[in-house]
Formats: C-alpha cells, sequence, structure tokens
C-alpha cells in the first residue's frame, strides 16, 4: 500500500486528508487517491501543486516508480508568504 | 520621461520644509524603483556612521513606475532605511492606496529627515509640506490613528501611520497603511524617532506612460493570468496553508526553533483557521488575486490581557477581525508553543495594533520564554537609549490606546527625560514551583512555552516597553547580550532581524539565503526555500549548487521589489525577465531587455551590500546562530537533519564567488576591507551614488 497525504490546497479540494492506494508510481497513486483533484494534467503536475515522496525526496515526474510503505505528499506549489 | 516624475522630495521635518531634487533618468533606469532606487537613495542621503534613530537617519517612501498604471498588484511601495534592529540597510515593501497618492504628490520617492518638535502629522499634499501638531493621535493603534485622519482629512488622503510601539521606538515596530504593515526591520520606530505620527499623501499628478494601449492590453493579460492556478493557493486558503506542509516537512519552527514539528499543528493549521474562522477575503489595492483571508476572534473568548491605559476597560475592546498570514501564525503559535488558535488570532491583532513586525514580535517571545525556562532571565537591565523629546505617550482625546499610561517609553518621567533604563523586577523566588520542563518559569510568573495570556501579556509589554518588554522591545539580538548565559547561542536572529518560519537545518538553502541576506534572515529578498522544494536538491544536505541557485532566486526578488510587483505573482510569469523588460519598456519607452534587467538585479543587491560594508559588515555577520550549527533537529520526517559549520561556509563561499564578489564576500576589488574602513562610501568620497 501507497499513502497519499494531502495538505493545503489538495486538502482543501480533496475534502481528505490522506488515502491509502494500491499503487506502482505517483499518477496511479494520484488517480485512485482523489482523481477529481486532476493533479497531473496532459502528463504534467499541474502547477499548483507539489509533490514530494516521504518528505524528503521531490519529484515532478509522475511516471516516478513508488512501493510499497512510501508516501506521497501532494502540497502547494508555493511556499512564499 | 515616462513612468517617473524625475526627482525626489527631501522633506525636512526639524523645518517643515522640503525641497526637490532630481533623479537623472540613468540613475532611474539603472535602480528602476523600489527597493533598487531606494538603494541608491540612500547610499546618497544616509550619512556613513549615521545612528538609525537619529534625525538625520532618512526615511524613504519609494514608489516606482509601474505605479498608478493598471498592472495588477502594481500599487506597492517600499520603505528603506538604516535599520534600528540591525544596523544595517532594510526595505520593507507593501501595498496600499498609499503608493497610489504618494506617487501622485509629484515625486519618485519621499525622503523624511529631521525631526518634528513636538509629536506630529507630515503632509504632503500635491508637492507641498507642512508639518501638523498631532498630539490628539500620539498613543493610538494604528487602525483608530487612521480612521481618526481619514475622518480628519478625507478620501483623498492616504496615510503611514505608526502605533505605540513606533513612538516608544520599539526596534521592531512597523509602518501601517490601509491596515498593513511595512513590516520589518523597525522603520515604524524611525518615523517615531522623527516625532512622526504619520505621513499623507495626496496628488493629483500623474506620469505618461510611452505606450498606453500596450500597458493596457499587458494588464488584461497579466489580470487574467493572475486568476489562473499559479494563485489559487494564495486566493483559497491564503498563505496559512505553510504551516501544516511545513510541519509535515519538518520544517516548521517550534518552541524556540527546538524543533521541526508542533504537537499542535492540526489545530492551529490553515485548513482548521479557514473552516472554523475565516469570515472575509480582500485585496490590497489594484491586485486581483485577492490573497488576504480574515478571521474572527471567538466572541466570548478571553479577552487579551492588555494593561489598560487611561481609557480603561476600552483599552480591551476586540475589534473582531484580524487578518492572517503563515508568518504571523508560525511566530505567534508553534515559536511559542501555542496551539489556541484563538490566542493567535488575538497576538495578531494586538501586533497590528500595536504596530509590531508579527514575526519579530514572536520570535522575541518565544526567545524569552526559552530563556526562562533556562533559568536565565532575572534582575536584567536594559541599557538605554536616548529618546526624542516632546513624545510623552499620555494623551487623552479619543481613539484606542493600548498602553497610554506608561509615562515614558522607559518607565521614566515621560520622553523628554532622555536617557532612560529601568530594571525588570525580579521575579518572587519559589512560588508555584512545578514539575518538569518550564516549570521553574511558570511557578515565577515567567513567560513560558504554551502559556497563551503570557504571550499577550509580553506583547502588550513590548509595545510599551514595560518591564521585561522593555528589554525585549530591543529585539533578541540586544536580549540575548545583556541576558548572558548562553543566550546568544539560541537568540534566532541573522544581523538582528529574527528568522521567519523556515527551519534552517530542514531547508538548508534558506538557511543560505538566511545567513547572507543584506537585511538579515529574510524569505522575501532570497527565495531559496524554492531550490529546497526542487526535485534536483537535497533540502537537508545544502551544498555549493544549491548555493550557486539561490543567487537566481535573489536577482529575481530584487527585480520584483524594484519594478514592484507583487512576488504571488511569480508563478504566472514563464520568463520573469522577458516580460518583465516588456512591460517596462511599455510604461518608460525605454529600449530595456532582460540582460539589462539582470544586470540591474546584480547592480542592486551590490549596492545593498554595499551600503552595509560601508556600515561596518564584516564575513562573521553572515552566519546563523550556534543552535542551527550545532544541534540536530529531533525526529521528524527530516530526523537528525544538522547543518554543520563547514557545510554553510562552503555554500557561502558558493554563494560570493557567483555573485562575483571575493570568497569572504566583499564586493570586487573596490571596497576590500581597508578602504571600506576608510573611505566611507564610494570611491571619490562618502554619499556619491553607486557606480554602474
Amino acid at each position: 500500500m501507497v499513502r497519499v497525504e494531502f495538505y493545503g490546497l489538495a486538502r482543501l479540494r480533496a475534502g481528505v486528508a490522506g488515502a491509502a492506494v494500491e499503487a506502482a508510481t505517483v499518477a496511479d497513486a494520484l488517480a485512485a487517491a482523489c482523481p477529481g483533484l486532476a493533479v497531473v494534467r496532459a502528463g504534467r503536475v499541474a502547477p499548483e501543486y507539489l509533490l514530494s515522496v516521504g518528505g524528503g525526496r521531490f519529484t515532478t515526474n509522475p511516471d516516478d516508480a513508488l512501493a510499497a510503505g512510501d508516501t506521497l505528499l501532494v502540497l502547494g506549489a508555493d511556499a512564499g508568504g | 520621461m515616462h513612468g517617473y516624475h524625475g526627482q525626489y522630495l527631501r522633506i525636512d521635518a526639524t523645518a517643515g520644509a522640503a525641497r526637490a531634487v532630481p533623479l537623472p533618468e540613468g540613475v532611474l533606469r539603472r535602480y528602476v524603483g523600489g527597493v533598487g532606487l531606494a538603494a541608491w537613495l540612500l547610499h546618497r542621503e544616509c550619512p556613513p556612521g549615521v545612528d538609525p534613530l537619529a534625525p538625520e537617519n532618512p526615511l524613504a517612501f519609494v514608489f516606482s513606475p509601474l505605479v498608478g498604471t493598471p498592472l495588477t498588484t502594481s500599487a506597492k511601495f517600499a520603505v528603506a532605511a538604516k535599520s534600528p534592529l540591525t544596523g544595517r540597510f532594510n526595505d520593507a515593501l507593501s501595498s496600499s492606496h498609499f503608493a497610489l497618492n504618494g506617487k501622485k504628490t509629484g515625486s519618485d520617492a519621499l525622503v523624511i529627515v529631521g525631526r518634528a518638535a513636538e509629536p506630529s502629522l507630515l503632509l504632503v499634499d500635491d508637492g507641498a509640506v507642512r508639518v501638523e501638531p498631532a498630539g490628539d493621535l500620539w498613543g493610538m493603534t494604528t487602525p483608530d490613528a487612521t480612521a481618526g485622519l481619514k475622518d480628519r482629512y478625507g478620501p483623498d488622503w492616504s496615510f503611514a501611520v505608526i502605533g505605540p510601539a513606533g513612538e516608544r521606538l520599539v526596534r521592531f515596530a512597523t509602518i501601517s497603511h490601509d491596515n498593513r504593515h511595512a513590516g520589518r526591520g523597525g522603520l515604524g520606530a524611525v518615523l517615531g524617532s522623527k516625532l512622526l505620527k504619520a505621513v499623507g499623501v495626496r496628488g493629483t499628478r500623474r506620469t505618461p506612460v510611452a505606450e498606453p494601449a500596450g500597458v493596457v492590453a499587458a494588464a488584461r493579460d497579466l489580470s487574467a493570468r493572475s486568476f489562473g492556478p499559479a494563485t489559487a493557493k494564495y486566493r483559497e486558503l491564503g498563505t496559512v496553508a505553510n504551516l501544516l506542509t511545513f510541519n509535515r516537512l519538518n520544517a516548521l519552527p517550534t518552541r524556540n526553533f527546538q524543533a521541526g514539528q508542533f504537537d499542535g499543528a492540526e489545530a492551529v493549521s490553515g485548513e482548521a483557521l479557514n473552516a472554523a474562522a475565516r469570515v472575509a477575503r480582500q485585496s490590497c489595492a489594484a491586485c486581483t488575486i485577492g490573497c488576504e483571508h480574515i478571521y474572527a476572534l471567538a466572541s466570548g473568548g478571553r479577552e487579551p490581557p492588555v494593561q489598560s491605559g487611561e481609557q480603561g476597560a476600552d483599552a480591551t475592546r476586540s475589534p473582531g477581525t484580524v487578518r492572517l498570514e503563515y508568518e504571523s501564525l508560525f511566530a505567534l503559535g508553534p515559536l511559542c508553543g501555542i496551539a489556541d488558535r484563538d490566542v493567535i488570532l488575538r497576538a495578531a491583532r494586538l501586533c497590528d495594533d500595536l504596530g509590531m513586525d508579527t514575526i519579530s514580535a514572536g520570535a522575541t517571545v518565544g526567545f524569552a520564554m526559552e530563556c526562562a525556562e533556562r533559568g536565565l532571565l532575572g534582575n536584567q537591565t536594559p541599557p538605554p537609549i536616548p529618546l526624542p523629546r516632546g513624545g510623552r505617550g499620555d494623551r487623552k482625546e479619543g481613539g484606542r490606546r493600548l498602553g497610554a499610561s506608561s509615562p515614558s517609553p522607559r518607565g521614566g518621567g515621560g520622553r523628554g527625560e532622555g536617557s532612560l533604563s529601568l530594571p525588570v523586577p525580579p521575579p518572587p523566588a519559589g512560588e508555584g514551583e512545578g514539575k518538569g520542563e518550564g516549570a521553574g518559569a511558570r511557578g515565577r510568573g515567567l513567560p513560558h512555552f504554551g502559556d497563551g495570556d503570557g504571550l499577550l501579556s509580553l506583547l502588550d509589554r513590548i509595545g510599551r516597553r514595560d518591564g521585561l518588554g522593555d528589554l525585549l522591545a530591543d529585539g533578541t539580538r540586544r536580549a540575548a547580550e545583556v541576558i548572558g548565559g548562553g543566550a546568544a547561542d539560541f537568540a534566532p536572529h541573522v544581523k538582528g532581524l529574527e528568522l521567519p518560519g523556515y527551519e534552517p537545518r530542514a531547508l538548508q538553502a534558506m538557511a543560505l539565503g538566511f545567513a547572507v541576506g543584506t537585511r538579515g534572515a529574510d524569505h522575501n529578498r532570497s527565495g531559496a526555500y524554492e531550490v529546497d522544494f526542487s526535485p534536483d536538491a537535497d533540502r537537508r544536505h545544502g551544498d555549493e549548487e544549491s548555493a550557486r541557485r539561490a543567487v537566481e532566486t535573489e536577482d529575481r526578488a530584487a527585480l520584483i521589489d524594484s519594478l514592484i510587483l507583487c512576488k504571488f505573482l511569480r508563478g504566472v510569469f514563464p520568463d520573469l525577465w522577458a516580460e518583465s523588460a516588456d512591460l517596462l519598456a511599455k510604461v518608460t519607452g525605454w529600449d530595456v531587455t532582460a540582460d539589462e534587467l539582470r544586470a540591474t538585479a546584480r547592480r542592486v543587491i551590490d549596492a545593498k551590500k554595499l551600503f552595509n560594508i560601508r556600515e561596518g559588515w564584516t564575513p562573521a555577520e553572515d552566519t546563523l546562530p550556534k543552535r542551527f550549527l550545532g544541534e540536530p533537529l529531533p525526529d521528524g520526517s527530516a530526523p537528525g537533519a544538522a547543518l554543520p559549520e563547514g557545510r554553510l561556509r562552503a555554500m557561502i563561499r558558493a554563494y560570493n564567488l557567483a555573485r562575483g564578489w571575493t570568497e569572504e564576500g566583499w564586493v570586487g576589488s573596490v571596497l576590500t576591507p581597508p578602504s571600506a574602513a576608510t573611505c566611507g562610501g564610494w570611491p571619490g568620497g562618502p554619499g556619491r551614488p553607486p557606480p554602474g
């Protein structure tokens, strides 16, 4: 299982804090956890979102592989303010 | 000339007179406006070595060529002076009708020197200047003073005002306008030192643009893009969304930077605030983004324990709502161990009313909490500072007054008494000693982490310079020097400016940005966190490549702050440099290019650094407090993240070289240490504008 966690705008729009899904890639995990969120559009991560695997590594590649036990964080793109 | 008036107004508050000083087009093209032009002006107008609170220290309100155009977010201005908090170059930006009306007075900048004879109001009316008594406003909160001035002078005027904190020379006092704040570095104290409660501006003089149709078309296009996904976060949730994200990344400064995660984060998160307390969303003047989220204070909740002024209970009346940003939320919440949403909202409102920078205020209280819990607070006596004559904070008439009962900023016989100092009363010994961390502080009535009433009380005492608040009103660097006992090791500042809400050990490119910042620890002049949050960097192991990339974020900020546009727009520009050149060309008629603007940004950063060198900067200033270089973070998603000093120094070297400076950070060969110490300014003598 992969854990997907939503923060900020993503949580506001998804209406949930997270979900546990079966997925092999970032795109699969997002599609399974909250398809209506449309984090990936036309094969790219939408500009309002930022993705991190486990909080350490950031990714913009929807095809990145995930392993069982990974946590995918869906964050807001801009940290400033 | 298009986009500019081609002059600045040099105003002498002592004499109540002004003279227009020409601004050559070549200078305007090299420095554009905003922060860039402010840097040039301070080199020209600020005497080397001046006391920041002396009459001779100029305070500059600087506009830009885009002010007055229909371009979204362009109603902005910079305020700049040598900072009383850092002793270095300081600029703070804000957005309001003050920018629009200020530029319509007929000048590209207002530079104020001198000191009024009594608490006064400076009015700039279409280029004519007068100083009027304002004793009836002295002691008023910023919103009450603003409302009173609007009532008195009418809607054609805009005002920049200080609150009680600025009057009392709190070194992190703000300047408020339309209830927004030019927040960092204590510019409100500079205005207060001139005995000016407010600056009012009104005018009718507009500047033509070179291509009116082109500017309108560009404005329409930019506005349309400002409604898009790149600004969605700011519209829908606001910057408070950062809190829970940073907590998850172990990057949320907690309990005076002792941890990167906060147990109460969910309770005070932007998401929770949005659901429970948000009542409205607003925009700055001439802005289409609408990032201001307004929250309601809980009805029936605890009133802040504000010391009542001469109006008694009136001093505690709650205005009901407050605007909140992430920086205020983190500083008045997790940084002080506060998990009570309403306490944070009240604290933010109190800072706004008093006119205090929420970052420095929260950081200073958090620092005091740790000092208290370590048993370091006792009989400290703040060093005296000279106080301007005539500014007693005890006027009675009208308005809400916080702390107006205090007879003087130092608790003595009024500002007319000159240098005063007040010992902090020793805490009662041994009363109610509890167990565990902070028990001693709690038992002795000193502030401790998680103590909401203590936070509110201490903020009010800082704003009034009362007791312990008097010591803390000088910021963490000076307070640590007085407190001693190793407090300097965990005083959270760089160059005297308290750190914003980015844990440096978990965001190490940002750590570099803090260390080298010309105004101190700063998240608005360096966007190095963008490097930390990118796929090709390791935020927990900063390196030389991170440093080189951080330079680019600083350059972009320098351009945006000189144009001036809102940084929340940055995501809508596929190519900031090219689009900025196009916008500037349409406004000014110059054949400006992206490459020219890159050089301009570098020049602006060089000018700020050269100002600091002139004022005594040394490479030793470009560092972080020992805590960050010696203590790893505790558990979390960045377990054990540490920033060894050698790693930071390597990043700083890479940064300096990428800037074209020496490894140590001296700017070129012009002002190496021997000449910096002797020439006092630019080649050719002090007061000359920077080259280039």
